[in-house]
């Protein structure tokens, strides 16, 4: 997987783990788990202050999206342990920019790791089977300025 | 923010304007709300959450309804 030319490790909240539950994503998680590429990071209570802390000042600002409680808990951890934070979600990316809790947190998005692993025909070529595979689409704003539309 | 705000909207547009609507009303109850709130939304563990559907699968029907995540 590609991902692991960026990153060793892909360290996932247990809040979010959990809610892989069906198969193929359930086994390939616990390959990678097996693998050591990919670890669950239990609750801590470190981060549970912070978690809630994102949640009530996000859920209370009526110009970001409202933020769930396992991305707040991930966005709470990416703070603690000092790691960006992988999410299409528009609401952790706009809480970095705009709470002063969570300067210097990195929030990475789908269109974010794909360029920095490919670049030119190689990187249109990533996004055509990423948006086939998964149904996620890019801002054409943003793919303009990449010069990819 | 204003630029993320415009683009959340024209997230939202898109979204509207890509699902397949016939599919969605076709879908039964907790799926068609889920759904319905996923298009307003974009939001798929709200949406799972709030209709109780698990995520998983509202994610699977996200596909079928072909109602696009939008990254901006």
């Amino acid at each position: 997987m590609d991902l692991f030319s960026l990153y060793n490790r892909l360290l996932v909240p247990f809040a979010v783990f959990s809610e892989i539950k069906r198969e193929p994503a359930r086994s390939f998680a616990f390959a990678l788990a097996v693998e050591r590429r990919l670890l669950v990071v239990p609750r801590l209570e470190a981060v549970d202050a912070l978690a809630l802390r994102i949640l009530e000042l996000v859920n209370a600002d009526p110009s970001i999206p409202p933020i769930d409680p396992p991305e707040a808990y991930g966005l709470a951890f990416a703070k603690h342990a000092g790691l960006p934070l992988l999410t299409d979600n528009a609401s952790p990316k706009l809480a970095s920019l705009i709470l002063e809790e969570l300067s210097g947190v990195a929030v990475l998005d789908s269109l974010d790791v794909l360029q920095a692993i490919y670049s030119g025909e190689t990187l249109l070529k990533a996004l055509r089977e990423f948006t086939e595979d998964t149904g996620v689409k890019f801002s054409a704003r943003r793919l303009r300025e990449l010069g990819l539309a | 923010m204003a630029r993320y705000r415009e683009e959340l909207e024209w997230a939202r547009e898109l979204r509207r304007r890509e699902a397949d609507w016939s599919y969605i009303e076709s879908r039964p109850e907790p799926l068609k709300t889920a759904l319905k709130l996923l298009v307003e939304t974009g939001d798929l563990w709200y949406a799972a959450a709030l209709t109780g559907v698990d995520l998983e699968e509202l994610n699977e029907e996200r596909i079928r309804a072909r109602i696009p995540l939008v990254v901006v």
